[in-house]
């Protein structure tokens, strides 16, 4: 009778149930392989058609056995790591791993923009719309004679200069490195070589005759403009890469607004700056 | 040659290195051209300041000093075929702003005393090195 109290009340202790219970499940869940769902890394062909197509891609030829063992190898630490990183939480809060998602989730967005190929009247609409965006560069070619510094006596000294020049005679500049003759020159690389201010000095001057002087910012010049190209129209034909290039940035920035505008809509976003 | 939208130059020096006889180590800087040099005569080999056009206030500068090039030929007068030497040109601009300068103006920032508000720019070429044949 005694122990049979005691039995009794030994089966109404919660830790004998935990006990049994726990000898239970360990019973149901031993003998079973650790490879459900994702413990489970299967190298199957379509992997490794995949690994060995990538490096084919790269180094033109197909691997090796030892280098396709290799690759496998360290596809399989590549998951486990991967996996073993998701499961401690370890892409919360990384900055790279964010980043890395919002331009995949940009890049399914452009998809359809970036495969799509543009008409031709649509491109002749942008152009249109900016044609001196397209326009070649003005090209000057120019003789000039340099003076030195922009002082008050050089400044004196290049009216005689230049009426000597007009007479057809020859003036010798002061030594520098700069050359006296620029063919074809566009105001890019005038600007760079002489000043933004020189490069629209020049783009008034009339051909034909010397003039001056100009400041540069190296000094003083007197200048000659020889010939001269307008800014031309631009044909489709020849500027269709770059217009082509502008079209896809816009219709790019057009659906990744549209995307996320989309997206947006579905969250309640709280912006709480500090008073 | 300056740059046209920068400032003008100072001078053009050659620093020329040797070690002595006694294994001591030995560097000259010489001022080989500058500019105004009609006004500008060095003393014991020695070229004094361009100026300084520096409007700290303003971080604005002047190019009415300085010389938008400068060319020259130098031969070492020092000159020893059997020693062992390396030189080098450094080209001094005149003092403008430093960028810490522009920043104050356009932030109003107020900025500690030892922070630099002027300095003279260089630029250097690499060095040739004369071994005795």
């Amino acid at each position: 009778m005694i122990l049979n109290d005691s039995a009794r009340r030994l089966l109404r202790e919660p830790l004998v149930h935990f006990l049994i219970a726990g000898a239970a499940v360990y019973a149901l869940l031993s003998g079973r392989p650790p490879d459900a769902g994702e413990r489970r890394i299967v190298v199957n062909e379509r992997v490794v058609s995949a690994l060995v197509s990538r490096f084919e891609e790269s180094f033109r030829r197909l691997p090796t056995k030892d280098e396709t063992d290799g690759l496998i190898r360290d596809w399989v630490q590549d998951q486990v790591y991967y996996r073993e990183a998701l499961s401690l939480g370890l892409d919360e809060g990384d900055e790279v791993v964010v980043r890395r998602m919002r331009r995949k989730m940009e890049a399914m967005a452009v998809a359809d923009a970036e495969s799509r190929t543009p008409s031709d009247a649509e491109l002749q609409v942008m152009l249109d719309r900016d044609p001196a965006r397209y326009a070649e560069d003005p090209q000057t070619s120019f003789d000039q004679v340099y003076l030195g510094a922009d002082t008050p006596e050089n400044r004196a000294l290049a009216q005689n200069a230049l009426a000597r020049l007009r007479r057809g005679e020859a003036v010798s500049p002061t030594p520098a490195p700069i050359p006296a003759t620029f063919n074809a020159a566009r105001s890019e690389a005038i600007s760079t070589q002489f000043g933004d201010d020189f490069a629209i000095a020049l783009r008034n001057l009339a051909p034909g005759q010397w003039n001056g002087p100009l400041a540069s910012g190296l000094g003083l010049h007197l200048v000659r403009v020889t010939a001269r190209t307008a800014a031309t129209a631009p044909s489709l034909q020849k500027v269709r890469q770059r217009v082509e290039n502008d079209w896809r940035a816009a219709a790019n920035l057009r659906a990744r607004e549209e995307a996320y505008a989309r997206i947006v809509k579905g969250y309640d976003v709280v912006i709480e700056l500090p008073k | 040659m300056k740059d046209p939208l920068d400032g003008n130059l100072d001078r053009v020096q050659v620093i020329k290195g040797w070690v002595d006889a006694a294994g001591k180590a030995h560097e000259k800087v010489i001022d080989v051209v500058w500019s105004d040099m009609a006004r500008r005569k060095p003393v014991n080999g020695k070229v004094h300041a361009v100026g300084d056009t520096v409007d700290v206030q303003r971080a604005t500068f002047g190019n009415t000093i300085g010389a938008p090039s400068l060319a020259t030929v130098w031969t070492d007068p020092e000159f020893d075929p059997t020693q062992r030497a390396f030189y080098y040109v450094r080209v001094l601009q005149i003092p403008t702003p430093t960028w810490m300068a522009y920043d104050r103006v356009k932030y109003g920032l107020r900025l500690p005393p030892e922070i630099p508000m002027k300095h003279q720019e260089r630029a250097y070429t690499s060095a040739i090195w004369y071994s005795p044949a």
